[in-house]
């Protein structure tokens, strides 16, 4: 069993506006976000002696790399290259790292460049096995498993294209009142079931649009945040599963059921006392399973619980993707799997940008990622709460 | 479809060489403008016996290094697919959309494979058959099973070896 975890707080959430396009590297939003997330906690660099970075655009740069461009000294270093799960299980062994006093505090940043050759060679080669047995099948990247994936989320559960698209509404509107978010024109049904077709059954806006940013926060002592007078967010628990077994009966299990029970139990907490979910959302289907599997609501039913303002289970509502995830504020490469915790910790300490939500008090995040070949790899989740009353 | 590897470069000429030999001296059908069999390529591992893919270096069931190249079974089922309408590859995109798909086939390992969009459903068995594309790849197609099978599958085996020669 997974230990809780003790004495952990996330502070200084930081996104880096996303762009579409850009010239700069990926180290330049990755120090942005550093440079932010110092300013707002008024932290001497030296301050900071542990460095945690994710990115698919590094290379040939790499985490020591920009510990030299950034000048800082380091007790503890990472460098998590699993995808949307980089987020969570970065914050997860960051955490560790504090928990055992390797070090202080730790700047944690997934950020990325785009630029549109380099990201289409980058998805063509993501690994020996895509490139053997996926990539020849018509150069469809991820959107051709995910959207056999949708085929056979709906088939087997029944579940409409319309259904699909509630999702990606109440998205788009969590994304209108983000203030960094790239979308801020309201999606209709009707645009949503008529959008150029990309992988039948997915259509345009069953797709991230892939872009340039960064996300990252600040993960220390909560007597540590006290000191710096910051406002943070506590990690209760984690859990990781990556390489889950899969077989015929269960195509669509990825991990969060083998540590979905002791998340919450280490937490002390069950699914009804969360108010916010922050779900890993290349595709809505992936979303959707996460909300399912993570025991929010039942398998193959949470479509019917989606309205424009989030998962309305009985009495009450649990607010979803708030920024309006990746499907309506863009996918800034491994940025996008630390989205969810950036924002979760806005939300826990009453700092969204002109998006808060009231009376968030504890936060579901998760992550998911690596489609080696046939199905995603890593799965990890958290549970956030917030820091003072 | 390119790269640098040429480890693995060699051992997919080889492959190819050897299918193109293999289906000489069987006896199987070859046609002037593509090479078509009706059987899927796995490994086999000559420790352990069980067949694996995608391709590996080591045998997942026992890290042996004993892999060997070798055609299988010639049947599978649908368990989803897709018609593709957008790829990152101007040549496909050329001619698009494309009807692609997974299967298990009959020993339980699963492939991304061609298929003939309209004429098979999900959980249905299919004829499975492996094709060189225009780039010397080695794919797998996917058509409904019976007596025309092969023409079904060389219909797509064909427009994939002409791919590179398509006029734009």
């Amino acid at each position: 069993m997974s230990r809780p975890h003790h004495d952990v707080v996330l502070a200084a959430p930081i996104s880096v506006p996303y762009q579409r396009e850009t010239d700069k590297p990926a180290s330049y939003f990755i120090g942005t976000a550093l440079r932010e997330m110092l300013k707002t906690a008024n932290l001497p660099a030296a301050e900071c002696d542990g460095l945690l970075v994710s990115s698919f655009s590094l290379a040939p740069d790499n985490v020591t790399s920009l510990a030299e461009m950034f000048n800082l000294n380091l007790n503890w270093i990472e460098q998590s290259n699993l995808g949307g799960a980089a987020g969570v299980t970065g914050l997860r062994r960051a955490a560790r790292a504090v928990e055992a006093g390797d070090a202080e505090i730790i700047a944690c940043i997934g950020g990325d460049t785009y630029q549109a050759e380099l990201y289409t060679e980058l998805l063509g080669k993501f690994s020996n096995f895509t490139m053997d047995a996926v990539t020849p099948y018509a150069c469809g990247g991820a959107n051709l498993p995910f959207a056999m994936l949708t085929n056979l989320y709906m088939e087997t559960y029944d579940v409409s294209r319309e259904a699909m698209g509630r999702l990606c509404i109440m998205q788009r509107e969590n994304a209108k009142t983000y203030r960094n978010s790239l979308f801020k024109k309201s999606l209709t049904m009707q645009e949503y079931l008529n959008a150029r077709k990309i992988a039948e059954p997915l259509g345009l806006f069953d797709c991230v649009m892939p872009c340039a940013g960064a996300e990252g926060f600040l993960l220390m002592r909560e007597s540590t945040a006290r000191e710096l007078k910051l406002d943070y967010a506590r990690l209760l628990s984690s859990g990781e599963r990556h390489n889950a077994p899969q077989n015929d009966d269960s195509p669509m299990s990825f991990g969060w059921t083998h540590y979905r029970d002791e998340l919450y139990s280490a937490a002390g907490l069950n699914p009804r006392d969360i108010d916010i979910a922050q779900v890993y959302d290349d595709y809505p289907v992936m979303a959707l399973l996460q909300l399912e599997q993570l025991g929010l609501c039942a398998q193959g039913e949470s479509t019917k619980h989606i309205t424009p303002e989030g998962l309305r289970l009985g009495e009450r509502t649990v607010h979803v993707n708030t920024s309006g995830g990746q499907l309506s504020s863009g996918q800034a490469g491994f940025a996008g799997g630390f989205m969810g915790i950036v924002e979760a910790v806005r939300q826990l300490t009453t700092s969204g940008l002109d998006n808060q939500r009231i009376d968030v008090k504890t936060a579901l995040v998760s992550g998911f990622g690596m489609i080696n070949y046939d199905h995603g790899l890593c799965t990890a989740a958290a549970i956030l709460q917030a820091g003072e009353e | 479809m390119q790269h640098n590897d040429d480890t693995k470069q060699r051992s997919r000429t080889d492959l190819a060489t050897a299918a193109r030999i293999w289906a000489t001296s069987s006896g199987s059908s070859i046609h002037p403008e593509f090479w078509l069999v009706n059987q899927v390529v796995w490994q086999r591992c000559e420790n352990c016996h069980q067949a694996s893919y995608p391709f590996r270096a080591l045998c997942p069931h026992c890290l042996s290094e004993c892999m060997q190249w070798q055609f299988g079974t010639n049947s599978g089922k649908l368990k989803a697919m897709t018609n593709l309408h957008v790829s990152f590859s101007p040549l496909y995109q050329r001619e698009s959309p494309w009807g692609t798909a997974y299967v298990l086939c009959d020993e339980g390992l699963g492939y991304f494979v061609f298929l003939n969009w309209e004429s098979v459903a999900r959980n249905e068995p299919v004829d499975l058959y492996s094709a060189l594309d225009s780039t010397g790849e080695l794919v797998t197609i996917a058509v409904q099973p019976g007596g025309m099978s092969f023409d079904a599958a060389g219909r797509i085996a064909s427009k994939l070896a002409l791919l590179a020669n398509t006029p734009k």
